[in-house]
C-alpha cells in the first residue's frame, strides 16, 4: 500500500503533492476563518482563466527546444500595442477585443520572427539570453509609450501631459467581453463562460497543432535534433517557428488577462510577467525540455489557487499578508527546481 | 588534525574580534543634569550655565535647572564642564570615567563642579 | 568563421576597437550627452569619485566566478541581503562607526557564506544554465529574506530596537537610517584638491581588494579555478575538484558581496530593507560588461572603467534625455534600457560565440574521424 502511494507520488512529483496539498488545506480552512468556499472557487477559476492562455504560450517553445521563455514580454508588448489601438480607434464589446487581436498578432509576428532568429543564434543560452531580451523591450517600450502618438483622452496625462498613461482602463470598452459571454453566475458563485470556451477553442487548436505533422517535426527538433534532422527537418525553422508561435500566443494571452482584470498596465509593469506563467507551468508537472495541455491546466489551476487562497484565508489566520512573499517563494523556488533537473544531452 | 585545530581557533578570534568591536563601538547614552541634588547628605545646587564636552566632540550648552542627553561610543570617556560664572569668567573642571557595554551615565554638574567624588551614577541595562 | 577572422585582424588599431568595442561605444555617446545635460564637471567628477568609492567592491565581486567558468554572478544579491542582515544587527545592538561597519561585517559574513554555499550547490547541479539559475535562485531568496525580515525579526530572532520594528511588534520597519555609520569609511581619510574630495582610506581598501584578487589568482586555489574555468574535463583529469572549486568561487564572490553592499550602504546612508538590494546584481553586471568585460573574461580595469562609464550615463541621462526629447522620464528608462540591454547583448554574443565555437570544434572533429577512416581503408 505505501510503495503504490510512493509511487503515485513520484509520477505526479514531489512539488505538486505539497501544492496541491497545501491548496486543499486552505480550501478546507477557508469556511473557519470566515472565506466563502463558493466565492473562492469562483476566484480561482476567473483567476485560472485570466492566467491560462498566457501558460499556454510556452508550450511550442519548449517543445522545440528553445526551453522556458523567459522572453514573454515582447509577445506580451504585441498585445499592449493591440489593445491600445483598439482603444485610440474607440472599438468596444467583443469587437473591440477582437480588433486588438488582430492588431496585436502582426506585431507578435514580427517581434517573434527576429527573437527567433536571435534565439537560433544562441542554441543552448536561449534562456538567459531571453531573460534580458525582454527586460531589454520592456525598458525600450517604456520610452516608446512616452513618445507614441496616441491622442484618446482616455489614455494621455491629463492637463497637457505627454504620452500614455501607467494604467489605462479598458471599462466602457471591452472589459469582460470573454468573461461575460454567457456567464453563468449562481449566488456568489460566478462562471466565466466566454474565456473558457475561448481557452478551450485555443487550446484545442494548439493539441490539434501538436498532432499534425508539422506539430511532431517540431516535437522532434527539440526532443532529439539529430534525428530529426536526418528525417529531413530543419531544426532551426522549427524553432523560428515555435518562437513566433508562442509570441502570437503571449499577445492574446495578455489581452484575455485584460480583458478580466479590467485595466492595461503600460511601462514597467511587464517586466516580472513571464516568471509567474513559467513557474505555473513546471508546478503542473513540465520541464525545461517537455510540457503538455495537462501541465498548463493543471500547473494554472494550483498557482492560481495559492495565490488567490493565501491571501483571503492567511491573512484572517495570521492577521498579515503574506501571499506576496508566498508567492514569490513558491514560483521561483518552482523554476529553480525545474533547472536543477539532469538536462538531456541536446547537441 | 592540525586543521581542525585552526579553524577553532579562528572562529574563536574571530568571536574575541566581534566582542572587541562590540565594546569599542557600542553607544551609550550619557544625561547630563544640571540639577540640584543631594549627595550623602550635602546639598548642591546648580546656579550657572556649562558648556560641556563630551569624548572631545560632543558640545552641550546645559541650562540651570536642565537635563541633556549625548550619545558616545566605546568604553573610556572624558566630560569636559565649562562653568559659565555670572560675572563673566569661566572655570573647567574634567572628569574621566569607563562604562561597560549595557550602561547608561548620569553626569551631575554641580557636584562635578564642587570638585567632589559621586557626579557619576550608571545605570546598566 | 567570421568570428576568428575578426579577432585576427592585422592593424592592431582595428583590433583595439573591436575588443574594446563597448566602452568605446559608450565614451562617444558620453561625449555627446555629457555636454546636452549641463552638468558641471566639478559635480560630475565628484559623484564619479564617490560613486567609485561605494561600488568597487561590489563590482569586484563578481571577477572570481567569472575566472573559475561559472559566468556573471547574478546571485551577489544574496550576499547583499546577508550584508544588510548584519547591519540590521549592528542597528540593533547600537554600535556605531567604523567598529559598528566592521561588526556589521563580522555578522554578515557566516550569513554570506551559507548563502553562497547553497547558491553553489545549487550551480553545480545546473552546469550549463548556471547564470539563469543565479537570476531566479536571487529572486528565490529574496523571497525567504523577505519571510525572515518580515515575520522572523522580532518574533524569533532576537531584534528588540523599536527604532527597527513595525509597531506590530515583529518585522522591520522598510527604511532604517544609517546615520550612526554614514559615511564613516568615506570620510577616514579624505583629500581635497579644490572643490573635489577624494575619500583615500575608501580608495585604499579598494586598492588592498584589487591586491588581493591578483594574489588569489597566483595561489593554488585560484589556479584552479582558472583550469575549471577553461574546461572542466581536463581540470577534472588533472585531479581538480571541480564542484568544490567552482562553490568556493562563489562562497568568496558572496562574501565580497556582503561587504560591498555594507560599504555602499554606509555611504547612501540608509537602507530599504526590502528594496535595497534589489538591482545589486543589474547594476554591477552592467557595470563590469560596460567596462568591457565579458562572459568568459573580466579583468580589474573592466571594474573601475565599467563604473565611471555606466554611471556616467546614469547620472547623465535624464537632464540629456529632457534637453533631447523634453522628457527627463525617458532619460530614466533609457538608463535602465541601457542597462538591461548591455547584458542582453553580453550574452547573446558569448552564447553564439560558444556555439560557433563548439560546432567548429565538432566540424574539425568529424574530419579528423573522416581522415582516420580513410586512412584505414586506403592503408
Amino acid at each position: 500500500m505505501l510503495e503504490k502511494v510512493k509511487k503515485l507520488i513520484e509520477k505526479a512529483g514531489w512539488p505538486r503533492v505539497i501544492i496541491g496539498l497545501f491548496l486543499l488545506s486552505l480550501f478546507f480552512t477557508a469556511p473557519f476563518v470566515g472565506i466563502r468556499v463558493s466565492t473562492s472557487i469562483s476566484d480561482t477559476i476567473v483567476r485560472f482563466a485570466m492566467n491560462a492562455v498566457l501558460v499556454l504560450s510556452l508550450i511550442p517553445m519548449v517543445q522545440s527546444g528553445c526551453g522556458l521563455n523567459f522572453g514573454m514580454q515582447l509577445g506580451v508588448i504585441a498585445g499592449l500595442i493591440g489593445a491600445i489601438t483598439s482603444i485610440e480607434l474607440g472599438v468596444t464589446g467583443i469587437a473591440g477585443f477582437l480588433t486588438a487581436i488582430g492588431i496585436a498578432i502582426p506585431f507578435a509576428v514580427l517581434l517573434g520572427f527576429f527573437y527567433g532568429l536571435l534565439l537560433n543564434m544562441v542554441k543552448g543560452d536561449e534562456m538567459v539570453v531571453a531573460t534580458y531580451v525582454g527586460f531589454s523591450s520592456v525598458a525600450f517600450m517604456s520610452m516608446m509609450w512616452l513618445l507614441l502618438p496616441f491622442k484618446s483622452p482616455n489614455m494621455i496625462w491629463g492637463y497637457g501631459g505627454e504620452g500614455l498613461r501607467t494604467t489605462i482602463s479598458v471599462e466602457g470598452y471591452w472589459l469582460g467581453a470573454l468573461n461575460n459571454f454567457l456567464s453563468i453566475r449562481i449566488g456568489y458563485f460566478f462562471f466565466p463562460t466566454g474565456t473558457i470556451i475561448f481557452i478551450s477553442l485555443i487550446a484545442l487548436i494548439v493539441w490539434a497543432f501538436f498532432k499534425t505533422k508539422l506539430g511532431t517535426a517540431m516535437t522532434a527538433a527539440g526532443s532529439n535534433p539529430v534525428y530529426a534532422r536526418a528525417a529531413g527537418v530543419s531544426v532551426d525553422r522549427m524553432r523560428l517557428l515555435s518562437v513566433v508561435i508562442s509570441t502570437v500566443i503571449a499577445a492574446v494571452g495578455i489581452l484575455v488577462y485584460e480583458q478580466s482584470f479590467g485595466f492595461i498596465q503600460l511601462y514597467m509593469a511587464p517586466l516580472l510577467m513571464a516568471f509567474p506563467a513559467v513557474a505555473a507551468l513546471l508546478l503542473g508537472g513540465a520541464s525545461v525540455s517537455k510540457a503538455s495541455m495537462g501541465n498548463v491546466i493543471v500547473g494554472t489551476f494550483l498557482f492560481q489557487g495559492i495565490l488567490t487562497m493565501t491571501p483571503s484565508v492567511m491573512n484572517n489566520l495570521i492577521k498579515s499578508d503574506m501571499s506576496e512573499v508566498i508567492r514569490i517563494i513558491v514560483s521561483n523556488g518552482m523554476i529553480v527546481y525545474a533547472l536543477t533537473r539532469r538536462m538531456k544531452v541536446r547537441t | 588534525m592540525k586543521r581542525n585545530v585552526i579553524r577553532v581557533a579562528l572562529i574563536i578570534v574571530l568571536i574575541a574580534l566581534g566582542v572587541g568591536l562590540y565594546v569599542l563601538g557600542k553607544n551609550h547614552k550619557i544625561f547630563i543634569d544640571n540639577k540640584d541634588t543631594v549627595l550623602t547628605n550635602v546639598q548642591y545646587f546648580s546656579e550657572n550655565a556649562f558648556s560641556v564636552f563630551i569624548d572631545g566632540n560632543e558640545v552641550v550648552e546645559v541650562g540651570k535647572g536642565k537635563r541633556k542627553v549625548v550619545y558616545s561610543p566605546g568604553p573610556w570617556h572624558t566630560v569636559r564642564a565649562i562653568e559659565k560664572l555670572p560675572d563673566g569668567t569661566t572655570r573647567e573642571i574634567i572628569g574621566r570615567f569607563s562604562l561597560a557595554s549595557g550602561d547608561t551615565a548620569i553626569i551631575n554638574l554641580p557636584v562635578l563642579a564642587s570638585g567632589k567624588d559621586g557626579w557619576l551614577s550608571i545605570e546598566g541595562e | 568563421m567570421k568570428e576568428q577572422s575578426l579577432t585576427r585582424a592585422k592593424n592592431p588599431l582595428v583590433r583595439f576597437a573591436i575588443s574594446n568595442a563597448v566602452p568605446i561605444l559608450f565614451v562617444v555617446l558620453l561625449i555627446f550627452a555629457i555636454p546636452l545635460s549641463g552638468f558641471s564637471s566639478d559635480y560630475l567628477i565628484n559623484e564619479i569619485i564617490t560613486r567609485l568609492g561605494r561600488n568597487s567592491f561590489l563590482v569586484i565581486s563578481l571577477l572570481i566566478p567569472v575566472m573559475a567558468g561559472m559566468g556573471l554572478n547574478f546571485g551577489i544579491v544574496l550576499g547583499a541581503m546577508a550584508g544588510q542582515m548584519g547591519l540590521i544587527f549592528m542597528l540593533d545592538w547600537e554600535v556605531v562607526g567604523i567598529p559598528g561597519v566592521l561588526l556589521a561585517m563580522l555578522i554578515g559574513t557566516p550569513i554570506a557564506i551559507l548563502l553562497g554555499l547553497l547558491a553553489g550547490t545549487i550551480l553545480n547541479r545546473a552546469k550549463g544554465r548556471e547564470m539563469v539559475t543565479s537570476i531566479i535562485l536571487g529572486f528565490f531568496i529574496n523571497g525567504v529574506y523577505q519571510l525572515t525580515i518580515l515575520y522572523g525579526m522580532g518574533s524569533f530572532i532576537p531584534i528588540t530596537s523599536n527604532k527597527l520594528l513595525l509597531p506590530r511588534g515583529y518585522g522591520v520597519r522598510n527604511a532604517l537610517d544609517l546615520l550612526t555609520i554614514r559615511k564613516v569609511m568615506d570620510n577616514m581619510w579624505v583629500m581635497k584638491i579644490g572643490n573635489i574630495s577624494i575619500p583615500l582610506g575608501l580608495f585604499a581598501i579598494i586598492a588592498a581588494l584589487c591586491v588581493f584578487v591578483v594574489w588569489f589568482t597566483r595561489t593554488k586555489l585560484g589556479q584552479d579555478m582558472r583550469a575549471v574555468g577553461q574546461d572542466m574535463q581536463v581540470a577534472a583529469t588533472a585531479g581538480i575538484n571541480v564542484d568544490r572549486t567552482r562553490t568556493l568561487s562563489i562562497i568568496i564572490s558572496t562574501v565580497l558581496a556582503c561587504f560591498g553592499q555594507i560599504i555602499f550602504l554606509q555611504n547612501i546612508g540608509t537602507i530599504n530593507t526590502y528594496n535595497s538590494h534589489d538591482q545589486v546584481g543589474t547594476f554591477a553586471i552592467a557595470a563590469l560588461l560596460i567596462g568591457g568585460a565579458s562572459v568568459a573574461k573580466a579583468t580589474i580595469p573592466n571594474v573601475f572603467i565599467g563604473i565611471i562609464l555606466f554611471h556616467l550615463t546614469f547620472i547623465v541621462a535624464p537632464r540629456a534625455g529632457k534637453e533631447l526629447l523634453g522628457q527627463a522620464q525617458i532619460g530614466e528608462f533609457f538608463r535602465v534600457f541601457v542597462s538591461y540591454g548591455i547584458i542582453a547583448i553580453s550574452l547573446a554574443l558569448y552564447a553564439w560565440r560558444r556555439r560557433v565555437e563548439k560546432e567548429t570544434e565538432r566540424r574539425r572533429a568529424k574530419a579528423a574521424i573522416k581522415a582516420a577512416m580513410e586512412d584505414k581503408v586506403g592503408g
